[in-house]
């Protein structure tokens, strides 16, 4: 009945990365792993329904459409304790299974084969649904299937589902050393183009600086991918904590959103958690203590950052909401406000009003965290252009040498020529300049 | 028996005895009349007097005439009458000359006229002795006239008493005489020792009941047309009941340093309070007050009854059911009088919630008290005079026991703070996802006008939400008393209204007093006619204002003004030419009688909650109505966040915003940053009403209700929330909030425009290109300059609330609450609005705002 929102997973990636959102929405609210309630979760004061429904037998069900077109991950996840979580009618695997091979083209492609099953189980989740608020699309850029097939869906969503919002987590590849994919930069320009003109919100989330959050806070020399999903779900659950707690403010996606994202095209977020603890890798940390101003300075320090950005002297922010969890005193925030901008701890746009937006929720009453404020910062951040720059120039130097352009040819997009690259790198390109304007005192006239 | 009669026998005998023998004996009596009335003989009679006025009985002797000692004889028989009120042969009355009209004036002090001829050395003896006789008289009037059953119970107690000290008196006369018969040497002189403590006795009794009676008297209205309006009906509270006993009290402290008279007035006042002590403890124990003669200190008020505490503003049901006399407490009890007051009135609240008051537990409570009597030591010795000095024990267990009962019944049997905390829900949000749903299920319905809004379909969907299975309120267990409500005002027309009635009433001084002020405005605003009252002379100071007043105040709802009304801005915006005095001018001068289009059903809804007896001591009628002032409040903000928010999703989703052409960028990126300004502002002036008022204020009332020891504090401390989040959320102060709803409605009416910008932005798109241009409809370049116009309006207009709104907070937060400088820090995080030139607009000086 609330305003719900339908999780899509796509790709090895997207379905890792889903698998613990899930995990870790569950202990929140208390739901065991085949989804029924646990005991001791009588505490009210959480709405599940943003997330989940439940079947005829009162069992949670997630509103989470999986897909994939190789079986590896999915079957991980159907034989692990969660696989009653899941409604199977939502687990799409391409007949085939021979999976994308780290090419879009070919995700985008089985895509469009496929689209007629796929969409089926997206209009069937949304017709479950009385007042839908707009999808969440988990996946990586870097890939075939999470990329092509998320690209695609991004292009169908908007078209089918014109006023709702899209909103995606995108797990962007840890570009500065080489990737075993070769392709990646050309994957990601074409997915980056798809992000940059069908979703609403981009989290984006860098794979170079998940690691190095592992490594640097947490201490894991060699972070698994287990490990750094981990991180992810926790920024995931905790960017939700104001829909699914509800609390005076920030009840709906659109009114977080709206005031992030002052203009549509600039829609790229940031994040930063802090602190981490997350299970078997929490213990090495000794228990800080946590006011609100530590949290709230914390959440600017770029190491806290999940995106490694180079920001430049004029990088500023657009927009900050931090959502604390846990005891805060509402009186402390107003402080923490002052204190960040005595010191000049963040830099704002110059062409309009910006502010740190706080909002305070509760924190799960069934998990246990050594910690009594964390905080999550969702910011608007003009230096994420310099992430895009990287792709570009990535993207450019094999594109000059017209390295691996094969596989794609087979896509039907690029049947009469390779112009979607190019349109694409233009696009990333107006995006950049359009960030880098977004610095300047006069980019409310910027375009002329 | 007739007068005549009587008179005509007496005067036979008299005249018989006389006739036979000068000294009195029995024996010369005339044992018929002896038998009938033994004292006739010394009754004197009004005919008698009127014939023999200052003389003697025809045939009695001079008294000079005789020996020394028959006329000491016959002087002392005569004293033992008169001290006995009875006119002897030689002591006459002296009837005074003008009678007043008073009842008991003609027994008051009677003058005696003792034989002349009598020896001077007795004579001056008996006229030591007379005053006695007189006092005795007029006391025995006094108790006559004061025991009628209108004087009340503790007059008639006083009565009692006296009665038994002048019974005391006349077995002392009886002795006397006994004396005086019996032994031959019983001299005046004698006699005069004997009744030397007696005299002492009466004549300070005489001195009280003097006091009584003068106070009895003084009542006499100054004004004639007040007498007339309130005739003196029954006997005036000064002579009875704990006037009375404040009287014995005041005597005694007078007296303490004569241990006689204090001893005496101690008796009295043990006896008289008997009955008020009873009435008390019956107040005091089980909150009733048996007062058929209004004596009591505390009256309950008839017209005052829980059944209209729900209509009532004025929290009337606490204050005026149960009132003090504050003129007629007894002295001895001024300083226990509010704790006597709250236990009854405690109790009472009990009784009324039909709560069976057991004597067991009230024991058990009493025992272990601290005695407080250690603060009352100086009048101790006066208490000591009331049952026993236990009084203040009493009572103070009574206070006690009351209050912690009804703070038991309040906090833990009607879950107060379960209460309040779901008020906090419905009313503040604090868990608004309900409230999100209910907005969503309704949409429709409260975009109409008020009138035609159907309050059985906005309840209906209300309970939808409310009962939703997975919303975080379907637990709460009060959600039944939630009412949808529509209100016939706008909020900020509300406010206003009631900040200018508390303007009214209290001038200029308003602005330092506004806690306070509100209170009585709340209750004002049901003075209709002092409202329109107002409204009239408004209109006049007006004046030539009006054309323009009517532009500017239509800025709530005008979706149907889509052209046409070109001036609907220019109230609020300076025009070009006009100077910006004038626009503070304008605003300034606007009017409480602002939206006169229909009101749109978004803007009318509030909710009401229905809250039973005794907890509706605490969430009153007044408390309720700010707790609807505050919901509005947040209501409209919501409604702000959520129209701009869908105004988002038109810039962000629809094909003409996202893809327009490069040469329109620049047009659209000043809509998009108009729009972020807006939901800036909106949602940070959500996030310090929520954050920074309500919640912290929250918290800090449940710590201190926590604490809390009496009903009183629980109300007095309810109300200081609520006063204070109404004025930390800038709601009690016209001209901040006129500003505010001058912002509000200007980002209402962007979104209202969203749909012709969107337009504008497709006319252009088509402009763009030559050949749609050519077939564009004629009206097309109009549209597109009418759109430039308005946002150019809109954006001018914004600014400059918003500046003169963060230039007002700066003011107002010295002389309100330093609470504005926070909401100053939100809304201009990044100094953006503070570094803007400020060449547009001079505010000059703060002094304009005033």
């Amino acid at each position: 009945m609330p305003r719900e929102i339908i999780t899509i997973q796509a790709g090895q990636c997207g379905n890792q990365i889903g698998q613990e959102f899930w995990a870790q929405l569950c202990a929140e609210h208390g739901i065991s792993r085949d989804g029924t309630l646990e005991d001791y979760a009588t505490e009210t004061g959480d709405r599940k329904d943003v997330f989940f429904y439940q079947a005829d037998d009162e069992h949670y069900i997630p509103r989470a459409i999986l897909l994939d077109l190789e079986p590896r991950v999915i079957n991980t996840i159907t034989s692990s304790p969660y696989a009653n979580l899941y409604n199977p009618e939502n687990i799409f695997l391409s007949k085939d299974g021979g999976g994308a091979g780290n090419n879009w083209s070919l995700g985008y492609g089985s895509g469009e084969r496929e689209a007629e099953e796929i969409l089926e189980k997206l209009d069937r989740e949304a017709d479950g649904s009385d007042s839908l608020e707009g999808f969440m699309l988990l996946h990586s850029i870097a890939g075939g299937t999470g990329s092509g097939l998320g690209s695609f869906l991004l292009e169908r969503l908007n078209d089918r589902y014109p006023k709702k919002l899209i909103q995606t987590y995108s797990v962007f590849p840890n570009n500065e050393e080489m990737s075993d994919v070769v392709v990646q930069p050309y994957n990601s320009m074409l997915s980056l183009k798809r992000l940059t003109q069908n979703a609403d919100c981009v989290v984006v989330l860098d794979n170079a600086a998940l690691t190095r959050i592992a490594c640097d806070r947490l201490h894991i020399p060699n972070p698994t991918w287990a490990q750094t999903n981990q991180l992810v779900s926790t920024v995931m659950s905790a960017s939700t904590t104001t829909l699914r707690y509800p609390g005076y403010m920030n009840n709906d996606l659109v009114g977080m959103i709206a005031s992030l994202i002052p203009t549509p095209k600039c829609h790229f977020l940031q994040t930063s958690y802090t602190p981490f603890t997350s299970d078997g890798i929490d213990q090495t940390k000794s228990v800080r203590k946590t006011t609100v101003l530590d949290v709230m300075r914390r959440l600017l320090q770029p190491k806290n950052r999940m995106v490694s950005t180079t920001p430049s002297k004029k990088s500023c922010y657009v927009s900050i909401l931090n959502i604390i969890q846990g005891e805060a005193d509402p009186t402390d925030v107003h402080k923490s406000l002052l204190r960040i901008r005595e010191r000049r701890l963040a830099s704002f746009i110059p062409w309009g009003p910006a502010s740190i937006q706080v909002a305070l929720t509760k924190k799960s009453p069934y998990v246990q965290t050594p910690h009594r404020v964390s905080g999550l910062m969702l910011a608007n951040h003009t230096s994420i252009a310099s992430l895009f720059k990287r792709t570009c120039d990535q993207f450019d130097k094999l594109r000059k040498r017209n390295a691996f352009l094969e596989p794609y040819r087979q896509g039907s997009l690029f049947q009469d020529g390779l112009e979607e690259f190019d349109e694409s790198r233009e696009v990333v390109q107006d995006l950049i300049n359009e960030y880098e304007a977004c610095e300047n005192p006069d980019y409310v006239n910027y375009g002329q | 028996m007739s007068d005549v009669f009587v008179d005509d026998v007496l005067r036979k005998i008299t005249s018989q005895m006389t006739a036979t023998t000068p000294a009195r004996s029995e024996t010369l009596y005339d044992e018929n009349s002896h038998l009938r009335a033994p004292l006739n003989s010394r009754m004197a009679t009004k005919s008698h007097m009127d014939i023999d006025q200052g003389t003697k009985p025809k045939d009695a002797p001079m008294a000079g005439t005789m020996s020394l000692k028959l006329q000491e004889n016959a002087i002392i028989d005569d004293v033992l009458f008169t001290m006995m009120g009875i006119e002897g042969t030689y002591i006459r009355i002296v009837t005074p000359v003008a009678a007043p009209q008073d009842l008991d004036a003609e027994y008051i002090h009677k003058e005696f006229k003792t034989d002349e001829s009598l020896d001077p050395s007795l004579r001056d003896l008996v006229s030591r002795i007379l005053p006695m006789a007189s006092i005795y008289l007029s006391l025995e009037a006094f108790v006559e006239l004061h025991s009628r059953f209108e004087y009340g119970y503790v007059s008639h107690a006083l009565c009692a008493a006296i009665r038994n000290l002048l019974k005391e008196y006349l077995i002392l006369i009886a002795q006397l005489e006994n004396q005086f018969r019996s032994s031959s040497d019983f001299t005046l002189q004698k006699l005069w020792y004997y009744i030397q403590p007696t005299l002492q006795t009466l004549s300070s009794l005489d001195i009280l009941v003097g006091v009584i009676r003068e106070a009895g008297k003084k009542k006499e209205p100054d004004d004639e047309i007040e007498a007339l309006l309130n005739p003196k009906e029954g006997i005036p509270l000064e002579c009875k009941g704990g006037s009375i006993l404040a009287i014995i009290a005041a005597g005694m402290f007078n007296m303490s340093g004569d241990p006689v008279t204090k001893k005496l007035y101690g008796f009295l006042l043990n006896k008289a309070s008997v009955p008020y002590i009873t009435m008390l403890e019956s107040w005091i124990h089980k909150g009733e007050i048996r007062d058929p003669y209004e004596e009591f200190m505390i009256v309950k008020s008839r017209k005052v009854n829980k059944e209209n505490i729900k209509e009532d503003f004025n929290d009337a049901y606490w204050e005026q059911r149960y009132t003090i006399r504050e003129n007629f407490v007894p002295s001895f009890l001024v300083p226990l009088k509010n704790k006597i007051l709250l236990a009854g009135k405690y109790l009472n609240v009990i009784r009324e919630c039909g709560i069976h008051l057991s004597q067991a537990d009230r024991n058990a409570s009493a025992t272990g008290q601290p005695s407080a009597s250690t603060t009352y030591l100086e009048r101790n010795d006066i208490l000591a005079a009331l049952s026993g000095g236990r009084l203040v024990d009493t009572i103070e267990d009574a206070y006690q026991y009351a209050n912690k009962k009804l703070l038991d019944l309040l906090l833990r049997d009607k879950q107060l703070l379960g209460r309040l905390r779901s008020m906090k829900r419905y009313f503040f949000l604090d868990q608004s996802d309900y409230f999100t749903h209910f907005l969503d299920l309704a949409s429709a319905e409260l975009k109409r006008p008020s009138k035609e809004v159907s309050l059985n379909k906005l309840q209906s969907l209300m309970d939808l939400a409310l009962r939703n299975p997975s919303s975080v309120t379907v637990n709460d267990v009060f959600k039944e008393d939630l009412k949808v409500d529509l209100s016939h005002l706008s909020l900020v027309d509300q406010l206003l209204r009631i900040i200018h009635v508390g303007g009214l009433g209290q001038g200029q001084a308003q602005a330092q007093d506004h806690g306070h002020g509100h209170g009585q405005a709340l209750g004002g605003e049901r003075v209709d006619s002092r409202a329109s009252n107002y409204k009239i002379r408004s209109h006049s100071r007006a004046g030539s204002g009006i054309h323009q007043q009517q532009g500017s105040n239509d800025f709530w709802h005008d979706d149907n003004a889509m052209d046409g009304r070109d001036n609907g801005f220019k109230g609020g915006v300076p025009s070009e030419g006009g100077s910006t005095m004038d626009g503070i001018a304008m605003s300034t001068a606007e009017l409480p009688n602002q939206s006169r289009g229909p009101l749109a059903g978004i803007d009318a809804l509030t909710l009401d909650y229905s809250v039973k007896f005794p907890l509706s001591l605490v969430i009153s009628r007044k408390a309720l109505t700010k707790y609807q002032l505050l919901f509005r409040h947040l209501l409209y903000l919501k409604h702000g966040e959520q129209v701009l928010c869908a105004t988002w999703t038109e810039h962000a989703k629809s094909s003409v915003w996202k893809n327009a052409s490069p040469e329109l960028k620049q047009w659209r990126g000043r809509v998009y940053s108009l729009r972020a300004r807006m939901l800036t502002f909106v949602q940070q002036f959500a996030y310090y009403v929520c954050s920074e008022v309500l919640e912290p204020n929250w918290r800090d009332l449940a710590s201190k209700l926590a604490k809390v020891s009496t009903v009183d504090q629980v109300l007095q401390i309810h109300s200081d929330f609520l006063d204070t989040c109404l004025n930390e959320c800038m709601l009690t102060n016209s001209k901040l909030l006129r500003i505010y709803s001058k912002l509000m409605s200007t980002c209402i009416r962007f979104t209202n425009y969203t749909d012709r910008f969107t337009r504008a932005l497709m006319a252009m798109e088509s402009q763009l290109d030559e050949e749609t241009a050519a077939m564009a409809p004629p009206n097309q370049v109009q549209q597109i300059e009418q759109a430039m116009k308005r946002l150019n309006e809109f954006e001018d207009g914004f600014i400059y609330h918003i500046k003169l709104l963060i230039e007002a907070l700066n003011f107002y937060s010295a002389t309100e609450t330093v609470q504005y400088l926070c909401l100053v820090v939100r809304l201009d995080y990044n100094q953006f609005y503070a570094n803007q030139t400020t060449s547009s607009l001079h505010l000059a000086g703060n002094p304009s705002l005033q």
